[in-house]
């Protein structure tokens, strides 16, 4: 029986922890709000100058809009943003359900998609409400500009979610692990040939390894992005590094995965374990 | 004997910021201010014991409680598939084409 594969596992997993935290604290901290306030700072200038700039055309040569491209604009304008509203809304919902990154990383993510929700209520409400043609051009094309901060903060935290996710797995599969070893060596002790048992826990110890440390990189990978900006070496960067990143996730799931068929290999087999021994025990009771 | 004084004073809180900021930390360990006591915080401890994520207490490992322990970890692997899936799915959102 190979105890001290899946023990040095265990404690392994009780590191992944500590180290996702502190990964996550510094790119939250560098990477996200930075970005976050840019984006929302450029829009508040932009939705201002806008503004202005529609009420002195108005008194020149304003804007005009039929009534239908108007409203057109409008419908696809709040549909766009709903769609948006709706997807950061069940982003922070799921947020609220990680359990194994630092509170100030859930402060964070929570922070941006809330600053992104409320950015998008407001450009709504003004859409809404907007008379001026220009002005209305122009927080319609924010709709798109924006949309980079969107794209970026929304994968980026689905990311963060299923890393989390999959920390919460290592634990409970580093846990049935040592459960199913205790199981194990008392089955050992009281006489029964459990070796065929030793490779599907070594495997567990293994995947269980080679998930923490795709799960990191999947986090490391994706949490230190940020917006684009417009810039199309960016766009590239960052799509890649989102993709390597989902890559990461992709991989830590296959352990996981395998982790789980070795743990329930093992089960089935205690259950085959406790049939010969209740076998034994009636054949020497007779 | 005022310039001493003076000289004094500064060098005073000249120690006294470097206490504040942490840096007299890198030159005497153990003498850091307010600022690496509260860096020292944000760091996770080593070798800190995670929390239990199964239904079942640790020590149980009967067949009742390995039972439980598989279903809410199959119910995670299962959440973990959703989760993929919407990964997928927001890298290859496309907005909605506006009319401007």
């Amino acid at each position: 029986m190979t105890n001290s594969k899946i023990m040095r596992v265990i404690s392994g997993t009780a590191l992944a922890f500590t180290v996702l935290a502190p990964t996550l604290v510094l790119a939250a901290a560098t990477g996200i709000d930075a970005a976050l306030n840019t984006g929302v700072n450029t829009q508040t200038q932009a939705q201002t100058g806008g503004g202005n700039t529609g009420a002195s055309v108005n008194a020149g040569a304003s804007v005009q809009l039929s009534a239908a491209v108007t409203k057109r604009a409008k419908e696809k304008a709040t549909k766009e943003i709903d769609r948006r509203i709706a997807a950061l809304t069940d982003l922070n919902t799921r947020v609220g359900q990680m359990t194994k990154v630092s509170a100030e990383l859930k402060q964070n993510l929570v922070l941006n998609t809330q600053n992104q929700i409320t950015t998008l209520n407001n450009l709504k409400t003004q859409i809404t409400n907007e008379t001026d043609g220009a002005a209305l051009k122009t927080q319609v094309q924010s709709i798109t500009t924006d949309y980079r901060v969107y794209a970026l903060v929304l994968p980026q935290t689905r990311i963060a979610a299923a890393a989390d996710r999959e920390a919460t797995l290592i634990n409970m599969l580093a846990e049935i692990g040592s459960k199913l070893q205790a199981r194990l060596t008392a089955a050992q002790q009281a006489g029964a040939n459990v070796s065929a048992y030793a490779q599907p826990l070594s495997d567990m110890g293994t995947r269980l390894g080679s998930a923490q440390t795709h799960a990191q990189a999947a986090l490391t990978g994706a949490a230190q992005l940020t917006p684009d900006g417009g810039d199309a070496a960016k766009i590239k960067a960052n799509t890649d590094a989102l993709k390597k990143a989902n890559a990461e996730i992709k991989a830590a799931q296959q352990d996981l995965i395998a982790a789980r068929k070795a743990a329930d290999t093992i089960i089935k087999g205690l259950k085959t374990l406790q049939a010969g021994a209740s076998a034994t025990t009636s054949t020497q009771v007779r | 004997m005022t310039k001493w004084i003076i000289g004094i004073l500064l060098i005073i809180i000249a120690v006294a910021g470097l206490w504040w900021g942490g840096l007299l930390d890198t030159i005497i360990p153990g003498g850091g201010g307010p600022a690496a006591v509260q860096q020292a915080t944000s760091t996770p401890q080593q070798g800190q014991q995670p929390v239990s994520d199964l239904p079942t207490a640790s020590n149980d490992a009967s067949d009742n409680a390995l039972m439980q322990d598989s279903a809410a970890i199959d119910a995670q692997m299962s959440a973990l598939v959703t989760d993929s899936n919407t990964i997928d799915s927001s890298l290859n959102d496309k907005p909605t084409a506006q009319e401007f």
